[in-house]
């Protein structure tokens, strides 16, 4: 014992160090405790990079059609990129890249590598596996591989107009990649669009089977619900495939169906009858001199084909028979004012609200006078877009409330509320969708009838203007329709551009775009829920079964 | 008493020392661990995406079309194919009325 506190005695510097070691000790966990307890666990960065360059996102949202079907998406693509400034020969670089990637500029990619003052240089973007190990084999200096996001579109020409494209650093240059660009960058909420996939592809397939038939350069078709202003399918022919874009002409490109504005001739009929009996300037019973050619100022107006039934036709045969005579006397009825604002009210005076960049700006007369109006009424002389008329034609079919189309699905039930705007009384709609139904029982929309499907519609045969006048050879011909007449819910719009029969002749609204609206209506009403309703009650025996069919696809 | 008290802060030092690296180490293998279930929900996130841009160029009704007729030979249905429920008898014919006929 007294060994011990003789020790103690002897070294208490010794007891020091060591206390104070323990109290160091103490002091280092305590304080890593209390940093634990109060920020927890900060983590490896190195790791914590690795994590998050394994689980990087693509950086640009996807597009889906109204099924949540994917439209357009990013995945992950490997480029190849260089570092001039540690290359030591730029042109021997070059020179063995092209033995692997043969589309290599060799030339230019030698000045750009030899550049030393760069640090960066893109030397081929998308490189696939293939080429990616070659061009490791090589083991050249100075290149790295650089992962990307690139844009994919999984259903390739489907819809291709509408999705649009991305340039290749993925900024939208067209179509709702072009107009959503802002939604869609960096983020990954998709964007969910009203377009319905197989109604679109129906309608594309049925496009491109008459605009090949007749030989048309161009096309557009539309499917609209009325009571929504919702775009189910919008096709523009010839089609493009937006992962192929570099392959296409500007041409191809042309969104014919929002773009490109036409002269649609007689489809604006329903409209002119519509605003005459609106605004009070028609009676249902009257009845309208169609004899031979009628002047307007110096200009003739004439009919194709003489109404039957004698000099004086009903509004229904007017509308029936496609008079631009007894539709040029209904419009004269209006004052200019009328008329312009009733196509105003129904947008046609206006670029399409559609979500699409590069909505076609209407080609309006420069002033409303006499001629104007007499040709503006059967649809010489205006100009606008396909889209913006198929949105002011299903105010008829929306008892008279006009709504703007529109691309992109409401998902949000809070959102703003989208305002019909009243145009025409409910009973003056449907007054003139029984005209258009009597079109297609007994007049020019006959070839559009589909059994079952009560179509109403109005054909449209527009000769194309020219330099000072207009040319007989060369027709834009349309169909509009809406079914079941009895309670209309759907519009579809098929509008042709120059279609021609073999022989080189042009044709007709009632040969091209009307027989072509009416298959579209039999595959899509199907898909909509809409059962065709017979008026007579023949039994169709075994081919109720049947479910081949053996026309073309 | 002092050594005492020496010994027994030695050993309590020791054992806080174990106990903090065995708290360490089971921290760093949960952390690990998260990283590679992290990993892990990454790679089959990926994985799911490719399917289904697989799946998307699959169900194109352009090539279920063109499949559809070359080995069903099935293509669109046309308007005399469909019956509305309220009208069964364009499919089978007049209905068989069997009232007042019972017992």
């Amino acid at each position: 014992m007294d060994k011990v506190l003789e020790s103690e005695v002897a070294s208490p510097m010794r007891s020091r160090i060591v206390a104070g070691a323990l109290c160091a000790c103490f002091g280092v966990v305590g304080v890593k405790g209390g940093m634990l307890a109060a920020f927890g666990d900060q983590g490896d960065p190195v790791r914590a990079e690795q994590t998050s360059e394994e689980i990087r996102q693509p950086f640009r949202a996807d597009i889906l059609d109204r099924n949540g079907a994917r439209l357009a998406t990013s995945v992950q693509v490997i480029s190849l990129a260089a570092d001039p400034s540690a290359i030591w020969d730029g042109a021997d670089h070059a020179r063995q890249l092209s033995t692997v990637l043969t589309d290599l500029n060799v030339e230019l990619m030698a000045e750009r590598l030899s550049d030393s003052s760069r640090k960066f240089v893109w030397i081929d973007r998308d490189l696939s596996p293939e080429d990616r190990q070659a061009v490791f084999n090589l083991g050249l200096e100075g290149l790295q591989f650089v992962e990307e996001s690139r844009r994919f579109y999984p259903k390739r020409t489907l819809a291709g107009h509408v999705v649009g494209f991305t340039s290749i650093d993925g900024e939208g240059l067209a179509g709702i990649e072009f107009h959503q660009d802002h939604r869609l960058e960096g983020r990954n909420e998709p964007i969910r669009l009203t377009i319905d996939s197989s109604i679109q592809y129906s309608l594309e397939a049925e496009l491109d089977a008459a605009a090949v038939k007749y030989n048309a350069i161009g096309g557009a078709g539309i499917v609209l619900e009325a009571s929504s202003g919702e775009v189910l399918a919008m096709a523009s022919w010839p089609a493009i495939d937006p992962n192929e874009v570099s392959k296409t002409t500007s041409n191809e490109r042309l969104n014919r169906a929002s773009t490109a504005v036409y002269e649609l001739g007689s489809v604006f009929k329903p409209l002119t009858i519509a605003a005459g009996i609106d605004l009070g300037h028609l009676t249902l019973n009257e009845t309208f001199d169609v004899r031979g050619s009628m002047q307007v100022g110096t200009f003739k107006i004439q009919d194709d084909h003489p109404v039957p039934g004698g000099h004086r036709a009903s509004l229904t045969a007017i509308m029936a028979h496609s008079s631009n005579i007894g539709t040029a006397r209904i419009g004269l009825r209006l004052s200019p004012d009328e008329h312009s604002r009733f196509l105003a009210d129904l947008g046609l005076e206006d670029r399409s609200p559609v979500e699409l960049g590069g909505s076609g700006r209407p080609l309006l007369p420069d002033r409303w006078g006499d001629v104007t109006q007499a040709t503006v009424s059967y649809g010489h002389g205006i100009a606008v877009s396909p889209v913006a008329f198929a949105s002011a034609f299903a105010a008829l079919a929306n008892e008279g409330d006009y709504l703007a189309p529109t691309l992109l699905l409401d998902e949000d039930p809070l959102g703003p509320v989208r305002e019909p705007r009243r145009v025409m009384s409910s009973p003056t709609a449907q007054v003139v969708i029984q005209m258009m139904r009597a079109a297609v029982t007994d007049g020019t929309g006959r070839t559009a009838d589909i059994p079952g499907y009560r179509v109403a519609g109005k054909t449209g045969t527009a000769e194309k203007p020219i330099a000072g006048g207009y040319a007989d050879d060369r027709n834009v011909t349309s169909f509009a329709a809406m079914f079941p007449a009895n309670d209309p819910q759907y519009v579809v719009l098929i509008v042709l551009d120059e279609p021609k029969a073999p022989d080189g002749r042009a044709l007709s609204a009632a040969f091209t775009a009307a027989p072509a609206a009416g298959r579209v209506i039999e595959r899509i009403a199907p898909i909509l829920d809409v059962m065709p309703y017979f008026e007579d009650l023949d039994p169709v025996g075994p081919q109720v079964r049947a479910v081949s069919d053996r026309r073309s696809l | 008493m002092n050594r005492y008290v020496f010994l027994l802060g030695v050993v309590l030092t020791g054992f806080l020392a174990v106990g903090m690296f065995q708290a360490k180490s089971g921290a760093e293998r949960s952390a690990k661990e998260i990283d590679r279930l992290e990993l892990e929900i990454a790679r089959v996130k990926a994985d799911i995406k490719s399917l289904e841009d697989r799946h998307g160029e699959l169900t194109n009704p352009d090539r279920l079309a063109r499949l559809a007729k070359e080995y069903l030979n099935m293509g669109p249905a046309r308007s005399s194919q469909m019956v509305d429920a309220s009208q069964p008898e364009r499919a089978f014919g007049p209905l068989i009325d069997h009232g007042g006929h019972d017992g």
